[in-house]
């Protein structure tokens, strides 16, 4: 039913209906600007590269197929988008430290991501990844994207982005064991 | 733990992330399914993956300002004029052909515009054109064909001393040559 209702919206947005195209995005709206600033680390450049992504998908969305999801298309041309701006940047990436946790900490978890100092500390731990596993992590988080989704975008085999994803959830899980110790 | 079980969970660890998408078959998640009832570290990592993306997602979400989206919704939704949808395609056209491409195009553009202009000149007559030809004040439309038959009908009835008549006679005759050439006829 959601199904159709967005292929109505589409439709309409197709047609010129800026009402429907707003609440085509509007869905899409807090994933989608989480991502984006997430990625580029800035709020007010992410408020820019959101606009230059509405642009793009108000111009090409005649052209978008809909045997392709539409969060797959959207979050596709925000990530190329924030690439851009990246490479103009020129912004560098940490070299990542790998380590291994067998479980985190769930009793006290809920209360510890609440704060927001961890939250500052969490944000910290994954500007340390590589990019190529914080855009894995982002997407999957805000774009709520498949793995394979997220393989066609960032153009990467399978089994890499699947890496990605595992080692850069168990530096949030290192992170929640060390401030869960500090609480102790 | 037994060396089987040791590489199963070695082997969960990296398909854990398409168990929790569920972008895997139905046997092998059957499989899994059978893996995780027996084998608690498993169980664990995969309760905690969740866990952890569920509640970074629930507590890191960024939003914009209603009134900023409207606005944003309003500078993006505008009707798109002819020259930026020629900057686009432009654009678009750069991002898809590499260099190479593009070159290689150029170069096979140019080659044929060497040989067309290097050509040399023809000219292209249609065998069903009709000539208009005027003689003694009569007009008369007819094939090449007919106007050959014509001239050698004129030529035996002209008279041999009207030197006039029998060179304009041949100037026709060669031009009409010239078109059979031309047309291979």
């Amino acid at each position: 039913m959601v199904d159709n209702l967005e292929n109505r919206l589409i439709e309409r947005s197709r047609e010129g209906d800026p009402a429907a195209f707003g609440e085509l995005v509007k869905t899409y709206r807090r994933q989608l600007f989480s991502y984006l600033v997430k990625m580029c680390g800035d709020r007010t450049a992410a408020e820019d590269l959101f606009q230059e992504t509405l642009i793009k998908v108000w111009r090409g969305i005649k052209n978008y197929n809909e045997k392709e999801k539409f969060a797959s298309w959207l979050f596709s041309i925000a990530h190329n988008c924030s690439i851009d701006y990246l490479r103009k940047r020129k912004l560098r990436l940490n070299t990542f430290t790998e380590l291994k946790e067998e479980s985190a900490v769930e009793k006290d978890m809920q209360e510890i991501f609440a704060s927001k100092e961890f939250k500052e500390k969490l944000e910290e731990a994954l500007n340390e990844l590589p990019f190529r596993q914080r855009q894995v992590f982002f997407l999957r988080q805000f774009g709520e994207l498949s793995f394979k989704e997220i393989a066609g975008i960032t153009k990467e085999p399978l089994n890499t982005v699947l890496s990605h994803m595992h080692y850069a959830v168990n530096k949030l899980r290192t992170a929640l064991r060390s401030e869960y110790a500090q609480g102790k | 733990m037994p060396r089987e079980n040791k590489n199963l969970c070695s082997l969960f660890e990296q398909e854990a992330w398409l168990f929790i998408s569920d972008e895997i078959d139905a046997e092998r998640k059957k499989m899994w399914l059978k893996h995780l009832a027996e084998c608690s570290n498993c169980s664990r990592l995969l309760d905690s993956n969740r866990k952890i993306t569920s509640l970074y997602a629930e507590n890191m979400e960024e939003d914009l300002l209603e009134s900023k989206f409207e606005t944003m919704i309003k500078k993006a939704a505008v009707k798109i004029t002819f020259k930026e949808k020629a900057a686009d395609w432009l654009y678009s056209l750069n991002k898809d052909f590499t260099f190479a491409k593009t070159a290689l195009g150029g170069g096979l553009a140019a080659a044929a515009m060497i040989f067309l202009l290097t050509l040399p000149e023809r000219s292209f007559v249609n065998r069903n054109e009709t000539e208009t030809a005027v003689w003694n004040d009569t007009t008369m439309i007819s094939t090449i064909d007919g106007i050959s038959e014509k001239i050698i009908t004129i030529e035996e009835d002209a008279s041999s001393a009207d030197a006039e008549w029998s060179d304009s006679l041949k100037a026709i005759s060669s031009q009409i040559d010239s078109l059979k050439f031309c047309i291979n006829y």
